[in-house]
């Protein structure tokens, strides 16, 4: 216990190199702000009974997610720009291209602001699920939500987006266009029909309601915030596993050719310290006609397969105690028509769920945190069965 | 016994002497985006200049009704004071004062002040002591105040541990009166060793103006409502 003690005081000794961790330069006219952050952790999957893993520990081990440096710009008139990097990912990109999950570079954008409509042009993160818009710093844990992770939507792309808030922030509207082919396109992917992807979001609040999914104010008033959002995207093939790729036929890659149109509701709330999230996101993915997909959807009787799923959380920070604990639970159905039927004839579908325990402990006033995160993943309902490894990750995030 | 001191360390921080509260008497919602610090107009004490983040300074009336306004031009003023009949408004994100007849908003001329720190973490309140002819910029994190000369030459640098974090000052009743948006709360300092006199909580939603107006009320900007707020401070 008293080693413990020990290292609690020595972090506190270190406050004061805590101090000047961002730079800006500035000649009064223009500035130029240099920031980053570094997570890293170790893993831990227990395996389970009938895992496909098995014998495999691989993924028992130190890691590296991120090592990113950012600088944004600020021109006296309103104009901004932001580039960042993942250095982390550099190398992975370099051996698999085609990983939308670990594309290097993260924004490179430019906007105008103005009193009438801001302009933001570039590469840049889609207005689309908070869980995915939410920076990784500010939330509690070191993984994201499974339908969130940038594997069934992308979560970036290149394109132009306006947007603009009324009513002091409290209504904040966005609408753009991109070119539907998301982090891959920085990958030299595109799709042959040429046409772009659109998108929209809607968001509401009593108060102006920032991306943070902690109360780290403890506000002593109570603000919530209701949030919609959708894209529309049509193409001949899609990226990622969002696509129904192997929904129907395992092992035989089905490319989606066709529409998708996602859309997805969600709900936030803070106060004292507590704070909670709510969201789904769902897609609707429409075959061309007389595409492979189309010709088993006809068997189905329907024009299109969905998937997606919903996620809440809870979260509670306490300044004294410089913590803070959350638990989420997250479901995602990779299809309405893919899974088995209980044997009372309710269809199961096939459902990964997981409840995930996160604690933080913020060793610096805004700089160093010690992040404990563990994914409980629930049994499927028709096989009773984990259908992933549980994972443990314990490790920091620094900003600097 | 010693197992058991996690646990009663636990309770003693939870057991905390909890800060009081102040009840607005007041409160009007703005037509001003993003007010962040506010001060009183020199020609009508019941007046008040208050900036905004999205590049505007406006005079409003006592309950807050806009009179006049700058026109937008992309600055992000954080904080504003006024000496001699001049404006002295601060842009946060490009380190510069500038310095405005208060008569029509002109600009006579720009002060550039050098500080490292986090873009948005600069310079978020000003105050002009004409005992001591001095300004005093707080910084709010780390918490800080920078003292300059009449001429804007920075003379001393004070890293303040004793607060988390500091989003403006006002100077009334020979006292400093520091605002924290984070923890919204105000606090009553000495200002000879900046040692905390009182403190009260705000139930304000980012509070990051403060002055007082001439009948010693206070007067708090709220960001994120974009309302002004009035409290009366309870004798002691």
């Amino acid at each position: 216990m008293k080693k413990i003690y020990a290292f609690i005081y020595m972090l506190t000794l270190l406050a004061p190199i805590a101090t000047f961790a961002q730079f800006t330069f500035s000649n009064g006219n223009n500035s130029l702000e240099l920031s980053g952050y570094v997570i890293g952790f170790y893993q831990y999957r227990p395996q389970f009974t009938g895992d496909p893993n098995a014998g495999n520990y691989k993924k028992n081990t130190f890691d590296l997610d991120d090592a990113r440096f950012n600088m944004k710009g600020f021109v006296k008139g309103g104009l901004k720009f932001e580039i960042e990097i993942n250095f982390a990912d550099i190398i992975p990109f370099a051996t698999t291209p085609t990983d939308q999950t670990a594309i290097p570079l993260t924004e490179a954008n430019v906007v105008y602001m103005n009193p009438y409509l801001n302009v933001k042009a570039g590469y840049f993160k889609l207005p689309f699920s908070p869980s995915s818009m939410m920076d990784k710093i500010p939330s509690p844990y070191l993984a994201r939500a499974t339908m969130a992770s940038g594997t069934y939507f992308s979560r970036r792309d290149a394109g132009v987006m306006v947007f603009k808030d009324f009513w002091h922030q409290r209504i904040n509207i966005y609408a753009g266009i991109c070119s539907g082919d998301g982090e891959l396109i920085l990958a030299g992917v595109n799709d042959k029909n040429g046409k772009p992807e659109y998108f929209g979001r809607i968001e509401i609040s009593n108060a102006y309601y920032r991306q943070e999914e902690l109360d780290r104010r403890n506000l002593s008033r109570p603000i919530a915030r209701l949030g919609a959002d959708i894209r529309y995207n049509e193409k001949t093939t899609f990226s990622g596993d969002g696509t129904g790729v192997n929904v129907f036929s395992t092992g035989n890659d089905m490319i989606l050719d066709g529409r998708k149109l996602s859309y997805g509701a969600d709900a936030a709330f803070m106060w004292h310290g507590f704070s909670a999230q709510f969201e789904m996101d769902w897609m609707n993915n429409y075959a061309a006609p007389g595409s492979p997909l189309a010709e088993q959807l006809n068997h189905y009787n329907t024009k299109f397969f969905k998937d997606g799923g919903f996620l809440v959380q809870a979260n509670y920070y306490n300044k004294l105690l410089r913590s803070a604990v959350a638990v989420r639970y997250d479901e995602f159905n990779p299809s309405d028509l893919a899974g088995s039927y209980s044997q009372n004839g309710t269809f199961l579908g096939e459902q990964q769920r997981t409840v995930t325990f996160a604690y933080n402990f913020f060793a610096l006033p805004t700089n160093l945190t010690l992040k404990f995160h563990y994914a409980l993943r629930l049994k499927q309902p028709d096989i009773a069965q984990k259908w992933k490894e549980d994972e443990m990750r314990i490790g920091f995030q620094y900003t600097f | 016994m010693q197992k058991y001191f996690p646990i009663i360390l636990l309770l003693l921080m939870c057991s905390v002497k909890k800060t009081p509260n102040l009840k607005p008497y007041f409160h009007h919602e703005l037509s001003i985006d993003e007010p962040s610090d506010i001060c009183l107009t020199s020609a009508n004490p019941g007046h008040y200049y208050i900036v905004s983040n999205r590049g505007s300074i406006a005079e409003t009336d006592s309950n807050g009704k806009v009179v006049r306004h700058t026109q937008w031009d992309g600055s992000d003023y954080e904080a504003i004071c006024t000496k001699d009949n001049m404006i002295y408004a601060v842009d946060e994100s490009m380190r510069r004062i500038d310095i405005m007849d208060e008569s029509n908003f002109k600009l006579k001329k720009s002060v550039y002040l050098n500080y490292t720190g986090a873009r948005n973490k600069g310079i978020e309140g000003l105050i002009y002591l004409p005992d001591q002819k001095k300004f005093i910029a707080v910084i709010e994190k780390p918490a800080m105040l920078i003292e300059m000369n009449e001429q804007l030459q920075v003379t001393s640098q004070t890293l303040m541990k004793q607060f988390f974090e500091l989003s403006s000052i006002t100077y009334h009743d020979h006292f400093l009166w520091l605002l924290g948006d984070e923890n919204h709360e105000v606090m009553k300092v000495n200002p000879d060793d900046y040692t905390i006199v009182q403190r009260w909580s705000l139930p304000v939603v980012n509070p990051e103006g403060i002055c007082f107006d001439a009948s010693g009320n206070l007067l708090i900007v709220s960001d994120d409502m974009a309302t002004l707020f009035k409290f009366r401070i309870p004798n002691p």
